[in-house]
């Protein structure tokens, strides 16, 4: 939802980044506000997934020049799990299995890592299956899997629904989904998106990386951007996916500089 | 009367002087209470194997990984008997003490020795040299339900020969508890040999803790009998000692007997760890799973040798094991050796190694919900020694265990 003068969650500019030395990020700029819901859409090895690991912190990742500013904070100089407790979420594209810890106790650590920065009161045992079982319903998640390692033997919808169920207990500012509907079929595609759509909020916003246009009929951007080379290179409103989905991204090849059609 | 070795030159002579110093001081403890005839037959036929023996060295096969040459420099005030901290209830008739309180024709010690034959070096000094004995015998069908915990403390400055004799006899079941700790700061030489028997239908859970200060010496053999239809669990967690070394021998003596082993090695510092693990399946139907696990921080080594033996005899015996490390620095070391010696041709034998570091990719998903790097680390590595000490059948000491481990890197 686009809001008047609402607060500034995310500002990016003129972003380059480089992995093993080689630059992938190239000038990108981008500012998401609170409410807002923006998609980000480019062809495989635009920078799409490197962008959303600079926004988390991975170490492989080098930030070789501009800003990023979070809640008007300087997310450079913040560890991954100082960005995670102020509230930047990225659910990942392939969630890591850990053998031999409870998904159960893992949630719980990171819930309180969350709760302890807000300054609430951490929780028990106890009082987290309490707090657990509302969000289990936002993504439709029987409690079963709550006794299991993180993500071990999930299927591939299970374990996004697990990253949703994250998001959920660590209710972020920001939430980065990298590709959260690849190798979803249709059903778990839906609970998903449902669960994202239920934690949007005038306060917090949300960015969707993906490839398809599919995962924009349940989730619906404010804004949609291309990414082509490290930078955004065209942005529009729900419509670009559209043409998008319907003319491929060669098109926006030919665009000399950022486009603004919103 | 005592001899120095120290003044000895590095080699054969050395380590064979060596061993009769240690010898000595044995015998000088042994010659100081009545002995019974029984247990002067056993010294003098493991005296007479020793005069031609020596410390092992890095050319045999046995040692090729783990140096004793450390031991070498080491003095010991004298030898002594190790203190025997008994816990179990009175059903459980556990027998501890000095060998000379025990009466000719006693049926306590019958079995003793015939598992741990001589011929193995530290077996052979083991029985020439032990002063006192712990006997755990349970009767037919005898099902004993609390623990039975026995805890040897062994004091700095000495050498001590720690002797165990556990039978279980048809149908029954047992829960031991069989722990080495230090009662003090110091080096100290431990040379242990615990001897179980499973006769047919019995079942025993085996829980192995060696806990001895970092500056120690602890080398231990455990020696399991499986008769028919026996059911064996082994548990083992090794983190004390400066150089540490468990042999633990099993070998199905029946058809269609069970043993799964799943053991945990924790060392750091400069510690060395090493494990020698022998299953031999002599009859069919026999069925083995082992998991050794390793953490090996700092400077410290790890050793795993895992033999799992099946002859013409052991026709389709199931046997899986595999070893699991994870080092925590880069000048930690792992030496990981599975054995299969397999004649019958209808078996189902699967083994497996690994050697990692705590991988980078799970330490990131993992702090990006929010745990910073310590928090991370610990969370791994609990993770990772979990699933051995979650087997150990004492929910007191699985706690305190888990509560106890943290990780300095």
């Amino acid at each position: 939802m686009l809001i008047e003068h609402s607060e500034t969650i995310l500002a990016v500019r003129d972003l380059t980044a480089s992995v093993n030395g080689i630059p992938i990020l190239n000038g990108l700029n981008l500012e998401v506000k609170a409410g807002e819901v923006h998609a980000i859409m480019g062809r495989n090895g635009s920078g799409k997934s490197t962008f959303s690991k600079v926004l988390a912190g991975h170490p492989d990742y080098e930030v070789t020049g501009g800003t990023l500013t979070y809640l008007g904070q300087d997310l450079l100089g913040m560890a991954p799990e100082q960005r995670a407790q102020a509230g930047l979420f990225l659910a990942f594209q392939y969630p890591l299995e850990i053998p031999g810890v409870s998904n159960l106790d893992f949630l719980r650590l990171a819930c309180n890592s969350r709760r302890r920065y807000l300054g609430l009161s951490e929780l028990d045992p106890l009082d987290f299956d309490d707090f657990i079982q509302a969000k289990l319903e936002i993504v439709e998640i029987d409690p079963a899997f709550l006794q299991r390692s993180v993500n071990e033997g999930f299927s591939g919808g299970e374990k996004k629904r697990n990253e949703i169920l994250q998001m959920a207990l660590l209710e972020p500012r920001l939430g980065v989904l990298d590709e959260i509907d690849s190798g979803l079929d249709i059903d778990a595609l839906r609970i998903v998106a449902k669960g994202v759509n239920t934690l949007a909020s005038p306060q917090n916003s949300t960015i969707v990386i993906t490839h398809y246009q599919r995962l924009l009929d349940y989730i619906l951007p404010d804004y949609v951007h291309v990414m082509e080379a490290g930078k955004i290179t065209i942005t529009g409103d729900r419509s670009l996916a559209l043409e998008l989905e319907e003319r491929g991204y060669a098109w926006t090849e030919d665009a000399p500089e950022p486009l603004e059609i919103a | 009367m005592t001899v120095s070795p120290l003044s000895k030159p590095e080699g054969q002579s050395r380590r064979s002087d060596y061993l009769r110093y240690l010898w000595q001081l044995g015998q000088a403890d042994l010659s100081s209470f009545p002995v019974p005839p029984w247990r002067q037959q056993l010294h003098h036929q493991a005296g007479v194997l020793l005069q031609a023996q020596a410390i092992p060295g890095p050319q045999e096969e046995e040692w090729r990984a783990t140096s004793l040459a450390g031991l070498l420099e080491l003095e010991w005030t004298a030898a002594q008997a190790p203190q025997v901290i008994t816990k179990a209830s009175p059903e459980a008739k556990v027998w501890s003490g000095r060998v000379g309180d025990l009466l000719a024709g006693d049926e306590c010690f019958r079995g003793l020795g015939d598992l741990a034959g001589l011929g193995e070096v530290f077996t052979t000094l083991n029985a020439a040299c032990f002063t006192t004995l712990t006997v755990v015998r349970l009767q037919p069908g005898q099902v004993v339900a609390a623990p039975v915990e026995l805890k040897f403390a062994i004091p700095p400055g000495v050498v001590t020969f720690p002797r165990l004799l556990v039978v279980a006899a048809a149908g029954s079941s047992l829960t031991l508890l069989e722990e080495y700790v230090s009662t003090g700061a110091g080096p100290s030489l431990t040379l242990g040999v615990t001897e179980v028997y499973l006769e047919p239908g019995a079942q025993v859970s085996h829980v192995r803790l060696q806990d001895q200060g970092t500056e120690t010496y602890h080398l231990g053999r455990t020696l399991v009998s499986q008769a028919k239809a026996s059911r064996y669990q082994g548990c083992t967690l090794d983190k004390g000692g400066q150089l540490s070394r468990h042999d633990l021998t099993v070998c199905h003596q029946g058809p269609a007997a069970q043993t799964n082993l799943a053991g945990l090695t924790l060392a750091r510092g400069d510690q060395v760890s090493d494990t020698h693990t022998a299953i031999i399946h002599a009859h069919p139907q026999g069925f083995s799973r082992q998991l050794h696990k390793g953490i090996i921080a700092d400077r410290a080594q790890g050793v795993f040798r895992g033999k799992v033996v099946v002859p013409q005899t052991g026709q389709l015996t199931d046997a899986g094991q595999l070893n699991r490390n994870l080092l925590l620095s880069s000048r930690a070391r792992v030496d990981t050796q599975p054995q299969l010696e397999i004649t019958a041709d209808n078996v189902k034998c699967t083994h497996g190694a690994t050697v990692s570091h705590l991988l980078e990719e799970e330490m990131f998903y993992i702090q990006s919900r929010g745990l910073d790097r310590l928090a991370t680390e610990q969370l791994l590595l609990r993770a990772f020694a979990a699933e051995i000490i979650q087997q150990i059948p004492l929910a007191s000491r699985r706690l305190a265990l888990m509560a106890d481990l943290t990780f300095h890197l």
